[in-house]
């Protein structure tokens, strides 16, 4: 049980930190929607999850902090420190940053639960109370605007022609 | 013919013979994503693929989107380090995180030190603040003996008068009962100690006996002498300032002040005798004096010691109040 409480909360803390792409302002909402969870019924869902499965319950406290901090979710720097986040060898961050700025919420939270969270698609469209095809069409125009971010030499083969 | 996905396909559908689908690019490029997923039906798959074939701008799409898979695969093997994860996990309320920061032992080692230098040096002033200092002086009789500097002493005489023989009892009845004024005008002063044989009552009285206060910590030697102080009260004391005067003088008292015997004061009103007396003349002086009024005598230590035999008297005859 503990176990799955460390994973709910690693997911919760990365799903902050690649919408803000800033460690300090990440950890400020990762406590923030702890303490809530905390407080309130959320707990018996993300601990033993007997209401719902935890990453319905994830997807949908996420968005209601999205929507009640609209417009505070868009990142200014790259602000990571190695004492709080353990980066996969090689990353590289340009084409996320340069992603979260041009994708809309909608898309960047699809690709987001799905792409690097790995929450079940049906769980994704069951917390954003969507169906299915919604989120796939989501998620497919996210992979398409980053696709593009990250080929810079199709980018000018494009151009070109 | 329906364009909606499906995952799986039927048997007998699959076993059914079909024309080849026409797809659409705008429709191809709406599957890319299923294609990549392999979600897509055989008939799908294969028109996609017969697409991708012809048209490089798909083909193009198709790489992009598997490279953004890629990319975010990388991206998901991002972890959050096992010191943040302990720290969120024993996140509870703000106020705790908050008492976090604040813990004295992650202050500065200066500013502690301060911090705890303040803290004691606020509690001791509060202590002395409410210590009950005063009752700690009443409780500890070495400390109080030392904060009274002064104690008021107050030293009462009390005077024998010898018994009256019971035929004079009578007699002086009547020579108190008159008025004492016109009496002792008319008659000699020895006269008056011929007739008055019983002095009037001379009371030592206490609570009109002024309290002298003697400083504690003096030396012993101020209280070796004593000086006589009587008062006596009148309606006219200047009348019979004469008559004392030579009374004084018969028994064998002088001046020992400044002013004469007798010295007429104002305010309060009175007349004032300051002289020396042998003292073998003393009781037979204060009765003599009873003949005039009541006496009050009070004795009152003073520094100055008189010689062997000789005591010294003020005696004050005040103006009674009308």
């Amino acid at each position: 049980m503990s176990t799955f409480k460390s994973e709910f909360i690693e997911k919760l803390a990365l799903f902050y930190y690649f919408c803000f792409l800033d460690e300090a302002k990440a950890q400020g909402y990762t406590a923030q929607t702890l303490k809530k969870i905390n407080q309130n019924k959320i707990r018996k869902t993300a601990n033993e999850g007997t209401a719902s499965s935890p990453a319905i319950e994830l997807v949908r406290i996420t968005q209601a902090m999205m929507k009640k901090n609209k417009g505070k979710f868009k990142p200014t720097s790259l602000a990571f420190s190695s004492d709080y986040i353990q980066l996969p060898q090689n990353s590289n961050w340009g084409p996320w940053f340069e992603f979260r700025k041009k994708a809309n919420d909608e898309d960047l939270s699809a690709v987001l639960y799905a792409k690097i969270l790995g929450l079940p698609e049906e769980d994704i469209a069951v917390g954003l109370g969507l169906p299915i095809g919604t989120v796939r069409y989501r998620i497919s125009q996210g992979l398409r605007i980053l696709g593009h971010i990250c080929s810079p030499e199709m980018r000018k083969h494009e151009s070109r022609t | 013919m329906s364009l909606e996905p499906s995952i799986e396909s039927d048997d007998f559908e699959s076993r059914l013979p079909r024309p080849s689908r026409k797809m659409s690019l705008f429709i191809a490029e709406g599957f890319l994503y299923d294609f990549i997923d392999e979600k897509l039906d055989r008939d799908r798959k294969q028109a996609i693929d017969g697409l991708l074939e012809g048209n490089q701008e798909l083909c193009t799409e198709l790489q992009k989107m598997r490279k953004a898979q890629i990319y975010l695969s990388q991206l998901s093997q991002t972890r959050i380090s096992e010191k943040h994860l302990t720290e969120l996990r024993e996140v509870k309320r703000m106020s705790e995180i908050a008492i976090n920061k604040t813990r004295l032992s992650s202050w500065p080692e200066p500013l502690r030190w301060a911090f705890e230098a303040m803290l004691v040096s606020l509690a001791v002033a509060v202590l002395a603040l409410l210590f009950p200092w005063a009752e700690m002086g009443t409780k500890f009789s070495g400390l109080s003996s030392q904060l009274v500097l002064n104690e008021p002493k107050v030293q009462v005489t009390q005077i024998d008068v010898p018994p009256l023989p019971a035929a004079e009892v009578s007699e002086q009845v009547a020579a108190t009962a008159a008025p004492a004024e016109q009496k002792i005008k008319n008659v000699d002063s020895k006269e008056t100690i011929a007739k008055v044989l019983a002095p009037a009552p001379v009371i030592a009285d206490e609570s009109i006996a002024e309290a002298k206060r003697l400083p504690v910590t003096q030396d012993k030697k101020v209280t070796k002498g004593l000086l006589y102080r009587l008062k006596m009260n009148f309606s006219d004391s200047e009348s019979i300032s004469p008559s004392v005067r030579e009374q004084i003088l018969s028994f064998g008292g002088a001046k020992a002040g400044e002013v004469e015997l007798g010295w007429r004061k104002e305010a309060p009103a009175g007349n004032y005798f300051h002289f020396t007396l042998p003292e073998n003349n003393y009781q037979q002086f204060i009765t003599t004096l009873g003949a005039y009024g009541p006496v009050r005598i009070f004795k009152q230590p003073h520094e100055r010691i008189m010689p062997e035999g000789q005591i010294r008297i003020i005696l004050w005859i005040e103006d009674e109040k009308k």
